[in-house]
């Protein structure tokens, strides 16, 4: 990692340079969703204010609204246990690869300078996690349609991942954004976490196995490395 | 002159509140007043002890929880006396390679380094323990769980190397000007050399499989580092000296569970 990289220019965009008044602390789930896809940075001014305690939990209940709804299409593909066990497994994997994560983050994000707090980066990581699971639910009726014109499960979790890379690159830019409100001059660190982070999430989708398809215990048996899981679930899909 | 006495008086202040997280962003003239300031070393000692306790921890419960909690000891160990049997020579080389700093604060800024090294690998440690989760156990009929392992180690290691030793030259490069290259460099062999012998005597950190869980090797204080990779660079040009070398299949019976051999 070099910290000889140029400091990351200040945003050209004309919407960015002007002040912005920090998001109301009171402001309901409805206000947070729409702040967090037309206004984030009133929302992270906040976040530097401080009086985010309510903000934090709406933040962390629109999260796992969307990632449970998200969740409840995924294990309707296989039905039986996966209706309880998908919406479980998809928050887990949310939920979990950002518990994972977060002390590289804060530190990560240090070496590039932000002027953060271990708060200021739990905010933006529910940030995140809120406007992704926003987004899976707007994906909701486009993974529906394809969850009825197929059963192959390695063909719906392609699409499955997808969009969900689609969701989480859109939370990962409010997060470089509002790491640079924080001050952040080399970014470097956050895009070096970044991968750790997707590699984590996807791990985590194999070692809580099946999320998607059947199979006879609800944890796997077997620890695998996810691209040989992938690799071994097309295999067996051409082969049937 | 007088306003960069006053700056650094203004950086000595905010010092004293330092937290860990800051010595990740400090600057050149933060980290000057850090060492400088009393107590600095002990700040740095303890920060070493967390964070390479934890990242300890992390190194070695996938061999057995009880390596991982000697690992936990170990590991700060390490740093610290790799730290305090290089202070002397560390600290005069810098003043004959033109760092005018009295040995303490030569000492208390590769502690510093150290400190952040730490910070990062408990950063990791998480990270690293999930990984752990993820790889087939020390039981498995396969090395890939080992062999992963290793290399997450070695990647992480290298990591935290790598930029605390640019923030070392960073800040060397503020306080000794040409002379930095020269100072950073000679820092590193000595604590290079010193490291790999201590490690070698320290060991075992990761944990071979095939060797019983010990805090330390029985020949911990036979031979050296440098004679082992001498011995191994021999097995590999003459088999005659790989088949003097090797050692007999382990015969100790005090760890007898299943899988631990």
């Amino acid at each position: 990692m070099s910290d000889h990289q140029q400091p990351t220019p200040p945003t050209t965009d004309p919407a960015d340079a002007e002040p912005v008044a920090p998001l109301a602390p009171d402001t309901g789930m409805a206000g947070l969703a729409d702040a967090l896809l037309k206004r984030p940075r009133g929302l992270i001014e906040r976040f530097d204010r401080g009086d985010v305690s309510a903000i934090e939990w709406r933040l962390l209940g629109i999260a796992l609204f969307g990632y449970v709804g998200y969740g409840v299409l995924v294990g309707s593909f296989s039905g039986g246990t996966q209706w309880w066990a998908g919406p479980l497994k998809v928050v887990a994997v949310g939920v979990g690869a950002s518990a994972i994560c977060l002390p590289s983050l804060y530190v990560f994000s240090a070496l590039g300078m932000a002027r953060v707090r271990l708060r200021h980066v739990v905010d933006l990581l529910l940030a995140q996690l809120a406007l992704s699971s926003i987004l899976l639910l707007g994906f909701l009726p486009v993974g529906w349609v394809f969850s009825q014109s197929t059963r192959s499960a390695a063909f719906m979790g392609m699409i499955h991942l997808g969009l969900g890379v689609i969701a989480m690159s859109f939370g990962l830019r409010l997060l470089f954004a509002g790491f640079q409100l924080f001050e952040m001059r080399r970014d470097g660190y956050v895009r070096l976490w970044v991968m750790i982070f997707l590699i984590t999430s996807l791990q985590l989708t194999t070692a809580l196995r099946p999320i998607l398809g059947e199979a006879e215990t609800v944890l796997p048996q077997e620890k695998k490395f996810f691209l040989q899981h992938w690799g071994e679930s097309f295999v067996r899909d051409i082969e049937d | 002159m007088a306003l960069c006495i006053v700056k650094l008086f203004a950086d000595m202040r905010s010092v004293q509140q330092t937290q860990w997280i800051d010595l990740c962003r400090a600057t050149p003239h933060q980290v000057e007043a850090w060492v400088q300031m009393h107590g600095s070393i002990a700040r740095s000692a303890a920060w070493i002890a967390f964070g390479a306790a934890l990242y300890g921890l992390s190194m070695g419960v996938w061999r057995d929880p009880l390596l991982g909690v000697y690992v936990a000891i170990k590991l700060p160990l390490l740093m610290g006396s790799t730290a305090l049997v290089t202070a002397l020579i560390n600290g005069l080389l810098a003043q004959i390679l033109g760092l005018r700093f009295p040995i303490a604060a030569s000492l208390s800024a590769v502690l510093a380094s150290f400190a952040l090294v730490a910070l990062i690998l408990a950063a990791l440690a998480p990270l690293v323990l999930f990984i752990t989760w993820c790889v087939p156990g020390v039981d498995a009929t396969t090395r890939i769980g080992h062999d992963i392992l290793g290399l997450a180690h070695v990647a992480a290691l290298a990591f935290a190397g790598v930029v605390a030793n640019v923030r070392l030259h960073q800040s060397l490069r503020a306080w000794a000007g040409k002379a930095s290259r020269g100072i950073l460099i000679a820092w590193l062999a000595t604590n290079l050399f010193v490291g790999a012998q201590l490690s070698w005597n320290l060991r075992p950190f990761f944990g071979d499989p095939s060797q019983p869980v010990q805090f330390l090797r029985a020949d911990a204080f036979e031979g050296n580092f440098y004679e082992s990779v001498w011995s191994m660079f021999q097995g590999v040009i003459d088999p005659k000296e790989r088949k003097r070398h090797e050692r007999p299949p382990t015969t100790d019976t005090t760890d007898d569970r299943p899988g631990r051999r």
